[in-house]
């Protein structure tokens, strides 16, 4: 077999890769000289070869690889085998923390000891260590099998899910929701089997650590029989005389608040009902009306309903209940508090009737040979395979396609037909890496990297057993039933230059073709984004409040936030004062529902808007917030076959498209009022606050004394 | 925020310098928004090393302090923010309590302040530092150094790491990471007299070693009640006269790798950057919470 050998000794990670890439189309072996410990090391190689490295590596040693077969003789860094798909690593000496995390296939070897957290999220596939593994082994980890030979640190199989892990010597202790068992025979054998192969010592025993439950997290209800809610928030009534007994209003009711008496439906449990309309809807005679009731109090607390009844059901149920959709919280500043002012003789407005207005805009031109051009500075945010049917992902990326914007797969990983439907489609790579491979994150135009959420920022996400089906657990890499964990900080971003190593790894992955982008949820905005300018970003996306989500605890998604109108103007200032505006792209979003406030917020300093939640409304949701529990009525927020068959897809995505194209008209007819043939020159002098405060957050001038009211204050 | 680096050997007059500025510069990739070293042992005389960071016209700076204190020599230089850098050798015999008041008489930014130690630290990469300091040809006992990725604070001179606060000089800090209960600790220890001379979260650590220390805590113990009372994610390595000292958060949020071969100790964000000092020697991680003390 003829082999080749690289000398890496001035080449830079990238130049060292695509030598690599280039090597491994035309020959069977390729021998790495002088790696230096450098990072990303054949990072995405997809070939059937074998690399022998003569040294030592950095982080991320073969990161989501597909085939190679890698030797390393010295020591590996941080995180060897991260969330490789198919191969075979063997590391001759020591490894760092995170061996084999996010693994899909494949077998990791480390003739050494090991750092902490290996095999952590681990999907599936090998991970053997012949010395000892350091703390957390097996940390949330899914699928496949580690062998310890060696001793394991403290909190072993630390809130595993499935898989097994092996481990010759003794655990310190175990970790959440970790047991310790003997392993049978067969299993020992199957295990020795696999040390033979790569002449690893064999063992006539191995204890093994497996999960107590398949569902940690899942927390059941208490057992206390549950307590009726009292103040009813919707009033249901029937006009008798139209009804045709059919029965439908009962059957299509989530909370299961209509009854039917003989032919007569009646609201038996109208404190349940969650005003999500289905019984209006779907009754073919109109016959039932529900209305909202004025939100009451009780008699002397000051207690008011939605928190009464939100407390009887925590006495009931023993945790915070979960709740879908986002905030009900009134007290977030609305983009309503600020208003476009037209031009008049001063500067003359552009005839919307006759003269154009240009939509187009490019993203992400910072580092990335192909920047995203969108027809219009809209894109759809995230929603995962998972939290919404595939009849909602498909008619989103259909709508997505015939209008030339931007999709998002979300985090479940990718559907066939979104990449067929959706022209430019972002693959969003979040802290759980579902259905995240090389293949995965170079099929999209994109690539997202989710750090925080709007409507639950700081927060996890989690999809519940009940809504991992089998196509989602073929999709996820996960077992029908379990719990979908994404933890609340990535494993492997835990700081700054995590974020930037994060970034250059994508990059290495994806050959610098593709933009990179950051999405946070609004917090501290300005160090944020100059993090993450600074960690090389192309685009950044900021989640403000409100917004929406699939599932969240109902006193999280109330208390915590950041107000979008407040975020984008923090945003835009901080990239001005770090000199990047003019390279890295701005994307605002957070209960953006109309071209008018996507107008606005691109007149305070943001290049796109990202719409989410709003663009489900044309399918049919009323935002009543049954998301979290797969009872959606419209079939949107579930996976249950007979609820997603309520949904046409194609009607769907055309009321989407003709939702967004009136959307994308609004956002031109502000444009063209104020004066501009650009959306893109839309700028915060074409705004006036109605209100103090609104002036206060964005420096937009006060209406009626034309100075922003910080200028105000100061004198 | 950052990459940090440690170096002890048992011997003085060592190559602190070059091999800190080795180090610092395999983990350039953690942070290029600034870079510094405080090196021990490297000075001859006990008098003080100022280094203040002026404006404009240092030399009118220059002249008032030179009335008021008894200065041997100085020296203006230009530092890569912009701003101007006095240097001044400042007789061993001036109380600390007498530059405090000349600092504060001034409203004086203070970049450094030594009589045991010398401090190197400026904006840019380690080599742009190099350029000004050429703190590389220092040789001493023990050091350490940062490479800076900013997180929630400016980025200039003054702000760069390692960090020190002149009301204690000679103790000085590299850190990567934040205190996320900064505010709550730093009332506690106001109550007890600490004055703050900025809001960044690392000059809060030296305050609390410092308080622990002066109530008669070792380094070993104020460093465990320091990963027990400091939240949020850390690595540290804290230095003095005395040594070197170490502390990861409980939750191991942020790296910290150490190693040590026949006398020569070496601690790093990366084990790279330990790799150009030991090239072979075995790697040992900091568990979560875990603290080390270095003593020549």
């Amino acid at each position: 077999m003829e082999a080749v050998r690289i000398d890496a000794q001035n080449m830079t990670p990238k130049e060292l890769n695509r030598e690599l890439k280039e090597k491994a189309k035309r020959y069977k072996k390729i021998i790495i000289l002088n790696p230096n410990a450098k990072h990303y090391i054949a990072a995405g190689l997809v070939a059937d070869v074998e690399v022998e490295i003569e040294g030592s590596a950095g982080y991320f040693l073969g990161t989501m690889i597909h085939g190679p077969k890698i030797t390393l003789k010295g020591n590996a860094g941080w995180y060897v085998g991260d969330n490789m798909t198919m191969g075979e690593i063997v590391v001759k000496g020591h490894a760092g923390n995170g061996v084999g995390q996010y693994m899909y296939g494949g077998t990791v070897v480390v003739e050494g000891d090991a750092g902490d957290r290996s095999a952590a999220l681990m999907k599936n596939g090998i991970v053997i260590v012949k010395g000892d593994a350091g703390l957390m082994t097996g940390l949330y980890m899914m699928g496949g099998k580690v062998i310890v030979l060696g001793d394991l640190n403290e909190y072993a199989g630390e809130m595993i899910i499935n898989g097994r892990i092996y481990i010759g010597g003794a655990p310190k202790s175990l970790g959440k929701n970790a047991k310790l068992e003997e392993a049978k025979p067969e299993e020992v054998e199957e295990v020795n089997k696999i040390l033979r192969k790569y002449g690893l010592p064999e063992k006539d025993s191995f204890y093994v650590i497996v999960p107590k439950s398949l569902r940690p997290v899942y927390k059941p209800p208490s057992g206390t029989p549950a307590m009726k809610k009292l103040l009813p928030k919707f009033k249901t009534e029937f006009t008798y005389e139209l009804c045709i007994g059919c029965g439908v209003c009962a059957q299509v009711c989530p909370e299961k608040v209509i009854k039917m008496v003989g032919n007569k439906p009646v609201a038996a449990r109208q404190a349940d009902c969650i005003g999500c309309y289905a019984c209006v809807n779907y009754c073919p005679t109109d016959a039932v009306k529900v209305f909202r009731v004025a939100e009451s109090k009780t008699n002397r607390a000051n207690i008011d309903a939605s928190i009464y009844n939100y407390i009887r059901q925590m006495a009931s149920v023993g945790h915070p209940p979960v709740v879908g959709m986002g905030a009900e919280n009134k007290y977030f500043p609305s983009l309503d508090q600020l208003t476009f002012i037209p031009g008049q003789t001063s500067r003359p407005p552009i005839d919307s009737y006759r003269e154009p207005c240009d939509t187009e805009v490019i993203l992400g031109h910072r580092f990335a040979e192909k920047p995203l051009k969108l027809k219009a500075p809209i894109m759809i945010g995230a929603m995962s395979f998972g939290s919404v049917s595939k009849e909602v992902k498909i008619a989103l990326a259909k709508a997505a396609g015939r209008l030339g914007i931007a999709a998002n797969t979300g985090e479940g990983g990718m559907l066939p037909e979104e990449r067929k439907y959706a022209s430019i489609l972002i693959v969003q790579y979040a802290s759980g890496r579902f259905g995240v491979s090389a293949s995965y994150l170079r099929s999209g135009d994109a690539v997202e990297i989710k750090i925080g959420q709007g409507a639950k920022p700081g927060m996890g996400g989690l999809l519940l057993g009940e809504k991992v089906t089998e196509d989602i657990s073929k999709m996820r890499g996960i077992p029908i039933g379990t719990d979908a964990i994404s933890p609340a900080r990535h494993l492997d971003i835990v700081g700054p230059e995590d974020l930037k190593m994060k970034i250059e790894q994508l990059r290495e992955i994806t050959d610098w073709k593709v933009p990179i982008i950051v999405k946070y949820a609004a917090g501290r905005v300005a160090d944020d984004v100059k993090i993450a300018a600074k960690a090389g970003a192309d685009i950044i996306v900021i989640d403000g409040k409100p917004s929406g989500t699939g599932a969240t605890p109902y006193i999280v998604t109330e208390h915590t936030g950041y107000s979008t109108m407040a975020a984008v103007v923090e945003a835009h200032k901080a990239l001005k004062e770090i000199g990047l505006r003019d390279k890295v792209s701005l994307v605002v979003g957070g209960g953006i529902k109309t071209g008018a406030d996507a107008a606005k917020v691109l007149a305070l300093g943001a290049d796109a808007v990202m719409i989410a939640s709003a663009t489900l409304v044309p399918i049919g949701c009323t935002y009543c917030g049954t998301c979290h529990n797969g009872r959606c009525p419209y079939g949107i927020a579930t996976q249950k076959p007979e609820l997603r068959r309520r949904i046409n897809v194609e009607l769907a995505a055309k009321r989407i498209e003709n939702y967004l194209r009136g959307f994308i008209e609004e956002m031109c007819m502000f444009a063209q009022l104020a004066g501009k043939s650009k959306l893109s020159n839309l700028e915060k002098e074409d705004l006036r606050a109605l209100t103090f405060e609104a002036s206060m957050l964005t420096g937009v001038k006060l209406m009626g004394v034309e100075k922003p009211a910080s200028e105000l204050m100061e004198r | 925020m950052c990459g940090i680096a440690g170096i002890m050997f048992t011997e003085s007059g060592s190559p602190v310098g070059q091999k800190l500025y080795e180090m610092l510069k395999s983990l350039q990739h953690r942070g290029m928004d600034s870079a510094g070293t405080i090196i021990y042992g490297a000075k001859s005389t006990k008098d003080w090393l100022v280094r203040f960071v002026v404006e404009d016209e240092p030399e009118e700076v220059a002249k008032k302090i030179r009335y008021r204190l008894n200065v041997m020599k100085h020296d203006i230089k230009k530092l890569n923010d912009g701003n101007f850098m006095l240097e001044m050798v400042i007789s061993g015999d001036t109380s600390t309590e007498e530059l405090k008041n000349i600092i504060r008489k001034y409203s004086l930014s203070v970049l450094s302040i030594g009589k045991y130690s010398i401090i190197s630290k400026d904006v840019g990469l380690v080599d742009d530092v190099e350029k000004v300091f050429n703190f590389s040809k220092l040789k001493g006992t023990h050091g350490i150094g940062h490479v800076r990725f900013s997180t929630e604070s400016a980025v200039d001179a003054l702000h760069a790491h390692p960090f020190q606060t002149f009301d204690f000089p000679d103790i000085a800090i590299v850190h990567n990471g934040q205190i996320t209960n900064y505010w709550k600790r730093r009332e506690l220890l106001e109550l007890e007299g600490h004055v703050f001379q900025t809001d960044n979260d690392s000059e809060l650590i030296i305050h609390y070693i410092v308080n622990k220390l002066r109530k008669g805590y070792k380094l070993e113990e104020a460093l465990h009640e320091a990963v027990k009372d400091l939240d949020g994610p850390f690595a540290f390595l804290i230095s003095m006269p005395e040594g070197i000292g170490m502390a990861r958060d409980r939750l191991g949020l942020r790296p910290l790798v150490t190693s040590e071969y026949e006398g020569v100790f070496v601690a790093a964000s990366e084990e790279v950057a330990i790799r150009k000092v030991l090239p072979e020697s075995k790697i040992t991680y900091l568990r979560p919470g875990e603290v080390e003390v270095w003593r020549p």
